[in-house]
């Protein structure tokens, strides 16, 4: 299994590696109103966003607490294409529909699930775009086809979107084809195997990967008590937007806006070798009286074979003020692992991998 | 139409198209089979929503289709000659179903008859429709849902989107003898198995 996810993590960073992204939740939205009720349920800003473009959005509850996250795309000034955490696919759906239909009636919007009608390719590394560009008619170059956008073409001789966005934090291109087809394209892609060292990747080299850039997975970094700040995302929170998103008047409450709330931070631990345990409860002081005062717990922790140790994202009591200090995990064996808390991007802080 | 991005999203032939239901073989012609199950693979289907209380949407989606908007909730109307259908899934939401490989121009087609709010989706990859017919196929449906499929609360010409077998489908009655499923394309090999399980103590003949 290590072994597996180590592989295939080394397949991605330096050549080229294969996600089954089909189960990522999609929802088409369709209406004059999309792009404001889109404001209206997101924290950050759509009024820009043009025609081909893709943005990450955010997603609060009322209570200011981060719901759910995803990459949302302009299709048509009246056409948006949604997609949220795989788990949260229904259940976002419901959300839109009981604030359209509670809330917000006169917004002229449709959401209709179209999870299961495409297929989601994800090609990923230095690599992708060789790749791609052996099955399709879409111009590759960075100038006309840039980060974070979409274009629609012939991948393999099937109609096909292409989004160019990145959870591993390498050149990307998301392959989205009517479901039918995807064995087909799929093959397509395997032909060239050995030219370009094609290696399908799992769910677990997925985490292993986003972690190492820091992207969050909602539920998993997150546990409901987690707002935007608390993760260091004050960048997709936009305040001064015309209209009272959905939890933005919970994040000026004074809870929210404590200083010592838990934050999100990378981990690195002293000992290499160590992979802290998930969950693992953190304090400031090993050596304090049992019970200890808890400060904080790992969410994620992963063996990365490309920094060739450990490390983990973790929430602590006023992380972000905390960088370059010692925490300690003591577990119940007795044993104690200590680590530094660092920034939470452990690779390629500015983005240079993906943005080629 | 810039508004909305509308694209064929068929392939060519030459492409080789799969159904949810590619890997599973079965029995064809059992001796006395009380259910026989047959998938119709490759069916386009759009998800339409729109105002059932506007005249002119009710009147274009007719011309469009060829068939009258059901209003009544659960009702499925077909239009036998172009073999298509369409069927009430909530107050302002239909599934309408048409021959593999018209669901572009049926969507185009709506498009230029509607106008105002609506909204027309492809889902063909989205799901596949199993039908069973023999004289056990109603027995099946009754192991498999909590839904009534009695004749006397199911007659022809109705359409539920319900639990089976845990999961979700769609139950259909189009005519006297045949049942249609719509099932999820996640869902569909363990729908499928489910009722090749169920059919077993009556005899079945499935492909």
């Amino acid at each position: 299994m290590h072994e597996a996810v180590a592989r295939e993590c080394s397949a991605v960073r330096e050549r080229v590696g294969i996600l089954d992204a089909s189960t990522l939740g999609k929802i088409d939205i369709q209406g004059k109103d999309a792009r404001e009720f889109l404001a209206r349920v997101y924290t950050n800003k759509w009024a820009q966003l043009g025609i081909n473009k893709c943005r990450y959005g955010l997603m609060c509850k009322d209570d200011g607490m981060v719901m759910d996250d995803g990459v949302t795309t302009c299709l048509g000034d009246n056409h948006f294409l949604m997609t949220t955490t795989t788990g949260g696919a229904a259940g976002i759906l419901e959300w839109l529909e009981l604030w359209h239909q509670t809330e917000w009636p006169e917004l002229e919007v449709y959401f209709n699930s179209v999870t299961d009608h495409w297929a989601t390719m994800t090609i990923t590394g230095p690599s992708a775009r060789d790749l791609l560009s052996e099955i399709t008619d879409i111009d590759l170059s960075k100038e006309s086809f840039k980060f974070m956008e979409c274009r629609e073409g012939m991948v393999a001789d099937v109609p096909a979107r292409v989004y160019r966005i990145s959870f591993t934090g390498e050149l990307t291109y998301e392959i989205n084809v009517q479901a039918n087809y995807a064995m087909h394209v799929w093959k397509a892609l395997f032909e060239h195997e050995e030219t370009y060292g094609l290696t399908p990747y799992g769910t677990e080299t997925m985490h292993v990967l986003r972690a190492e850039k820091g992207f969050i997975i909602v539920g998993q970094d997150t546990d409901g008590s987690v707002t935007p700040e608390d993760l260091g995302m004050q960048w997709c929170v936009g305040y001064d937007k015309p209209f009272s998103w959905i939890g933005k008047r919970a994040l000026s409450r004074p809870d929210t806006r404590r200083k010592d709330r838990k934050q999100l931070v990378g981990l690195l631990p002293t000992d290499p070798k160590v992979v802290l345990e998930e969950g693992a409860q953190i304090v400031f002081d090993p050596k304090q009286q049992v019970p200890m005062k808890m400060k904080g717990h790992v969410t994620s922790s992963y063996y990365s074979p490309t920094l060739g140790q450990g490390f983990a994202l973790a929430l602590v009591m006023g992380g972000a003020e905390r960088m370059g200090e010692k925490v300690y995990m003591p577990m119940a064996d007795g044993t104690v692992h200590e680590a530094e808390i660092v920034s939470p991007i452990f690779l390629d802080p500015k983005g240079e991998r993906q943005n080629v | 139409m810039s508004n909305v991005a509308v694209f064929d999203q068929n392939a060519g032939m030459g492409v080789l198209a799969e159904s949810p239901l590619v890997h599973v073989k079965g029995v064809k012609g059992s001796q006395t089979p009380g259910v026989v199950i047959r998938e119709k693979a490759f069916l386009g289907y759009l998800t339409l929503r729109g105002n059932a209380a506007d005249a002119a949407f009710c009147a274009g989606v007719e011309q469009a289709l060829g068939m009258p908007l059901p209003k009544q909730p659960l009702a499925l109307n077909q239009n036998e000659q172009k073999g298509s259908s369409i069927q009430w899934l909530s107050p302002d939401e239909w599934l309408v179903v048409v021959q593999g490989g018209t669901e572009y121009e049926t969507e185009m087609a709506l498009r230029s008859e509607l106008s105002g709010h609506f909204a027309v989706v492809n889902i063909s990859g989205g799901q596949t429709l199993l039908t069973l017919s023999g004289s056990a196929a109603q027995e099946v449906l009754h192991k498999s849902t909590v839904y009534d499929v009695h004749p006397r609360n199911f007659p022809v010409g109705k359409a539920v989107a319900t639990n089976f077998a845990k999961a979700t489908a769609i139950i259909r009655r189009p005519s006297e003898g045949t049942w249609e499923l719509i099932v999820r394309r996640s869902f569909a090999d363990y729908c499928y198995r489910w009722l090749i399980d169920a059919s077993q103590e009556f005899g079945v003949d499935y492909e």
